[in-house]
């Protein structure tokens, strides 16, 4: 394959191979279906812990299946450059919320502020997929952040009980809805890359 | 006749592979042996050689690291590799702009 030399092309391809092994769509599957069922519990709070321990075992996933097959890559550090478009991400939805209550508390007696809260996630994933999608040129990252975008639309419809309810139920539409895709990817990932029995040795 | 400022090229950076290398590490923090050889297609004994080359011209970086407890060993673009990259890029514009059609 005729590989090019464009910076902005490579960047590109690089991001493209680190996403193929499907650990992004499978992570955030798995890391969304706990916290959905966190969120139905009374351990709400174990959200943060599960925030805290995810990272360390991507890491240590990639370590395992991704490097021995394609090689170590340490992108760019974009993690403020993240922080900041997710803080202002934060701030709109939080706006969103606020103004479609006011409104709603307007045309209806109750008042349901929860029932609102899937369009918190479903624009901070915006936040995630699209930027991903610019970097890595790849469709399918569009595609997620409009599913991601509808599914939280649809979910606030139903009037689930308990206050996290139309939350959980956003949160495992979305896992349910990477995870087949993430399983997908790694099989393809798996089957396409066979690691080199002499990885260690390759770089003596 | 006209004159093409080929001292300007560094021979270094001109050669394709390690043009190649070093535009890849360009765009990425640190990346490890085996990443290099699968996006370049060059073989063990190949890429070997042009990092040594690149190493002593001081531009890349090499050591042995452990992620997540595996043994890398982690290649990094120097700031000197950086600049001689511009300036290659550079003297390559010129270069061609020189060029009579």
């Amino acid at each position: 394959m005729e590989k090019s030399l464009d910076p902005q092309q490579l960047a590109r391809e690089v991001w493209r191979d680190s996403l193929q092994d499907g650990l992004y769509e499978l992570s955030i599957g798995v890391g969304m279906l706990i916290t959905a069922l966190v969120l139905q519990t009374s351990l709400a709070s174990l959200v943060i812990i599960i925030a805290i321990i995810a990272p360390p075992i991507i890491k240590k996933l990639k370590a395992r299946i991704t490097y021995p097959r394609t090689g170590y890559v340490n992108l760019p550090d974009e993690s403020k450059k993240l922080g900041r478009i997710m803080i202002l991400l934060l701030g709109f939805a939080v706006v969103v919320i606020l103004v479609l209550v006011v409104f709603w508390n307007k045309t209806n007696e109750k008042l349901v502020i929860y029932k609102w809260f899937p369009l918190l996630p479903a624009i901070l994933f915006q936040g995630g997929f699209i930027p991903t999608g610019i970097k890595s040129g790849l469709a399918r990252y569009y595609v997620y952040a409009v599913v991601a975008m509808v599914l939280g639309i649809v979910c606030v419809i139903p009037n689930l009980p308990g206050r996290f309810g139309n939350l959980s139920l956003y949160l495992a539409g979305i896992s349910l809805f990477l995870l087949p895709w993430g399983i997908i990817l790694l099989l393809r990932f798996i089957k396409k890359y066979t690691p080199p029995e002499d990885v260690e040795r390759q770089d003596d | 006749m006209i004159e093409l400022p080929f001292d300007a090229i560094d021979p270094i950076v001109h050669e394709p592979a390690r043009l190649h290398i070093l535009t890849l590490l360009s765009v990425v923090e640190s990346v490890d042996f085996l990443y290099i050889m699968r996006q370049t297609g060059l073989t063990k004994g190949n890429l070997s050689s042009h990092l040594s080359k690149l190493e002593a011209a001081g531009y890349v970086e090499i050591k042995k690291e452990f992620v997540e407890k595996i043994p890398h060993t982690l290649v990094r673009i120097s700031d000197e590799g950086v600049k001689a990259l511009q300036r290659y890029r550079s003297a390559m514009t010129g270069l061609l702009q020189n060029v009579p059609d």
